[in-house]
């Protein structure tokens, strides 16, 4: 593959802000073509995830309606639909990965077909909360449900976003600012950096010691911190190229990860380190199951089983 | 004038982090904006 070629999916990204900002008397501008992008994008990059991520949001849309107007058996249908999600990207991981043998599989399902489906079942699994809360009242056009399902500056590594801000997002008009131009670029850059060069330059060091001969404790040490850092720059850059595109595509993208080595106390630390995946356990698990297990005990040992 | 400074200082460090980003991407990896 040549160079070139490697930065078509940053160029379509810039030429879709570029149509984005050409457009924008047009007031449904960053809904339509962010559809039209998104669906076009995950074509061009594999049709077999294009297929399945356009048929896997089609399904859930109706699952989410079907949700929002339900008058009788609310709940049961609620835990039905999570139970079906997780259980249909478990079994589609498992088998990813040759830990599970599906006949008739093997014809139509690819490992392709798993990228980003953790991030998208969390995405759906916070509709349905939104769904199952709100009501009738709740329900979202397909447009936008689509493209939060799909949003691809997020769709394979996240952060994260919530369907409430999400939804509220598609209702204002584009508008980006020269600030938030200057803003989202530099962010873009800077992701791009971290993940391009200093990942790249910090995995060779880190291989590098670990094919010595004989690790003494200093170079075990040394490569537990900076395994650590690694997965850092890797993980924020990530992140913030996804803020940075999100931003100039008119939607305000969650921050990831908050100055975690700054933070004071042990709890913040990992509050701002992968902050959107620690709010969406706290928001969908911890919430729910602590209302009825009110004992330190039992919060300790539910923060165990969410953080295994 | 201090901010026209930092400003010139801020786009050479941004600049030199997008060429040195330009030469080292490789396109390796599943990452979408990568194996496209």
């Amino acid at each position: 593959m040549s160079y070139m070629l490697n930065m078509n999916a940053l160029v379509a990204m810039f030429g879709m802000i570029a149509a984005l900002m050409l457009t924008r008397f047009w007031k449904q501008n960053k809904r339509v073509l962010l559809l039209f992008f998104n669906v076009c994008f995950l074509f061009v990059f594999s049709e077999k995830l294009f297929a399945f991520a356009v048929a896997y949001a089609s399904a859930n849309y109706l699952a989410y309606v079907a949700l929002c107007r339900a008058r009788a058996g609310r709940k049961a249908l609620f835990i039905a639909l999570i139970a079906l999600n997780v259980a249909v990207v478990a079994a589609l991981r498992l088998f990813a990965m040759g830990e599970l043998d599906l006949p008739g599989l093997d014809a139509v399902s690819d490992v392709i077909i798993t990228l980003g489906s953790i991030y998208t079942l969390l995405k759906v699994i916070d509709a349905l909360y939104f769904a199952y809360y709100i009501g009738r009242e709740g329900e979202a056009p397909a447009l936008d449900y689509v493209n939060y399902l799909l949003f691809v500056p997020t769709f394979t590594s996240g952060p994260i976003l919530k369907f409430r801000d999400f939804i509220a997002d598609a209702q204002k008009p584009y508008a980006v600012s020269a600030a938030d131009f200057e803003w989202g670029v530099k962010r873009i850059i800077l992701g791009l950096f971290k993940k391009v060069v200093l990942v790249a330059g910090m995995t060779a060091v880190f291989n590098d010691v670990l094919a010595r001969e004989e690790l003494r404790t200093a170079d075990s040490l040394f490569l537990m911190v900076w395994f650590y850092a690694l997965i850092y720059f890797d993980f924020s850059g990530y992140s913030d190229i996804a803020i940075g595109f999100g931003r100039l595509m008119g939607y305000t993208v969650p921050e990831n990860f908050k100055q975690p080595f700054l933070s004071p106390t042990l709890t913040q630390y990992w509050r701002n380190w992968h902050a959107t995946l620690g709010d969406w356990f706290r928001d969908h698990i911890f919430m729910i199951f602590s209302r009825r297990y009110t004992s330190r005990r039992a919060a300790a040992a539910l923060s165990l089983v969410i953080m295994c | 004038m201090a901010a026209f400074f930092r400003k010139v200082i801020e786009l050479i460090v941004y600049l030199a982090m997008l060429i040195a980003v330009l030469i080292a991407f490789t396109g390796k990896g599943l990452f979408i904006y990568e194996g496209f």
